[in-house]
């Protein structure tokens, strides 16, 4: 029930905790509402009565919150101190997968490209390879552009992923859902894997003095290739995680009246 | 006999959680029933309010917590089970003592001995 959903969610959601310690909050304060609810609902028979009854006998969720606050340890709230900027990343209610993947992901490739211009021209006033350095501008131009196709696409192949998955749980076609998972795997792989080939191609292509070497650019592809083998299969499985979780609560309105 | 309220209970919520524990595992909703078995009209507890008491009571590992396989089949809220720990069970004995202690000073001051 959406208005049982709603009230732990006032409760949990300003809690500064790990994503797991709230979910845990969540399912407790969730399954012990229900049962309240049940066990009012049996002896009023009337739903509105029963939901008043079952919130108030849970608590005040102001004070719930406090009290669950003060169970998290210190190390932990701090870990989850939210940082200036990084509310921009989550995910507003209502939002729809394409808008978000896209917002977000231009906001971080925008600033990526600023941090990288500001760190090469360090490199440049520091004097380090300012021999070598030639016109940075097609790096600096390509890197964010590249970086927006590559996570883009590798994020779409997340949310494909988690649909074929959706379905797969619901359905009896578990082997051809696995085949089209594993296609899709592969996909985003391939294109992730694609961009600092590109990125380095391009530079060679528009920059008449390269300030990396052919072996410095090998070894960038192979290392963004195994960290893109190794953080893939996590990156999906937190994807699904994470949107499983925002459909259950964080696309919550809180403000609109209990149902 | 006027209620506990859940203020009044503050500091004692977690030795109470550790003596109904000590009956069997529970979830957190046979924990609120247990307590409101043994005392209900007195104590009026705002049940969320057990979450925290028991988190607090794992952090410091005197009770220990799984997820119930029987009801984790089902689509519904996963359910967990909390248990006592022998770190748990020492602790509580060492609550009932400075109890005891507490309510014989507390007692001969008011001129109400327990």
């Amino acid at each position: 029930m959406k208005a049982l959903r709603q009230q732990v969610e006032r409760v949990v959601r300003p809690v500064r905790a790990s994503q797991a310690t709230k979910d845990r909050m969540r399912e407790d304060l969730l399954e012990h509402l229900q049962l309240l609810y049940g066990k009012e609902l049996a002896r009023s028979g009337d739903p509105v009565v029963a939901l008043a009854e079952a919130t108030r006998q849970l608590g005040e969720p102001q004070a719930l919150t406090r009290d669950l606050q003060s169970s998290v340890s210190r190390l932990e709230r701090w870990a989850m101190t939210p940082l200036a900027g990084t509310q921009v990343s989550r995910r507003r209610p209502g939002e729809s997968v394409g808008r978000w993947i896209v917002r977000t992901v231009t906001v971080g490739s925008l600033a990526s490209g600023v941090a990288l211009a500001v760190i090469v021209f360090l490199l440049a006033a520091l004097r380090m390879r300012v021999n070598r350095l030639g016109p940075v501008w097609p790096f600096l131009l390509t890197n964010p552009i590249l970086m927006w196709v590559s996570l883009v696409s590798m994020f779409w192949c997340c949310e494909l992923i988690r649909r074929q998955v959706e379905i797969a749980s619901q359905s009896g076609k578990r082997f051809s859902r696995a085949l089209r998972i594993a296609g899709l795997v592969i996909a985003a792989i391939a294109i992730a894997e694609l961009a600092p080939v590109v990125v380095i191609g391009m530079i060679w292509r528009l920059s008449p003095h390269p300030f990396v070497t052919t072996q410095e650019a090998a070894i960038v592809c192979l290392v963004w290739a195994g960290i893109m083998l190794a953080i893939f299969p996590i990156q999906a499985r937190d994807w699904i995680v994470a949107m499983r979780r925002y459909e259950r609560w964080g696309s919550l309105e809180l403000n609109d009246p209990a149902e | 006999m006027a209620p506990i309220r859940g203020d009044q209970l503050r500091g004692h919520l977690e030795n109470l959680v550790l003596s109904v524990l000590e009956r069997g595992p529970a979830h957190g909703w046979d924990i609120a029933r247990r307590l409101e078995q043994q005392a209900p009209e007195e104590l009026q507890l705002k049940e969320g309010s057990l979450y925290p008491a028991l988190y607090r009571l794992e952090h410091e590992k005197l009770v220990a917590s799984r997820w119930d396989k029987q009801n984790s089949a089902s689509r519904g809220p996963k359910r967990r089970v909390y248990q006592l720990t022998r770190a748990g069970r020492r602790r509580l004995a060492e609550a009932r003592v400075e109890w005891q202690q507490f309510v014989a000073v507390l007692g001969n001051l008011l001129g109400a001995p327990a």
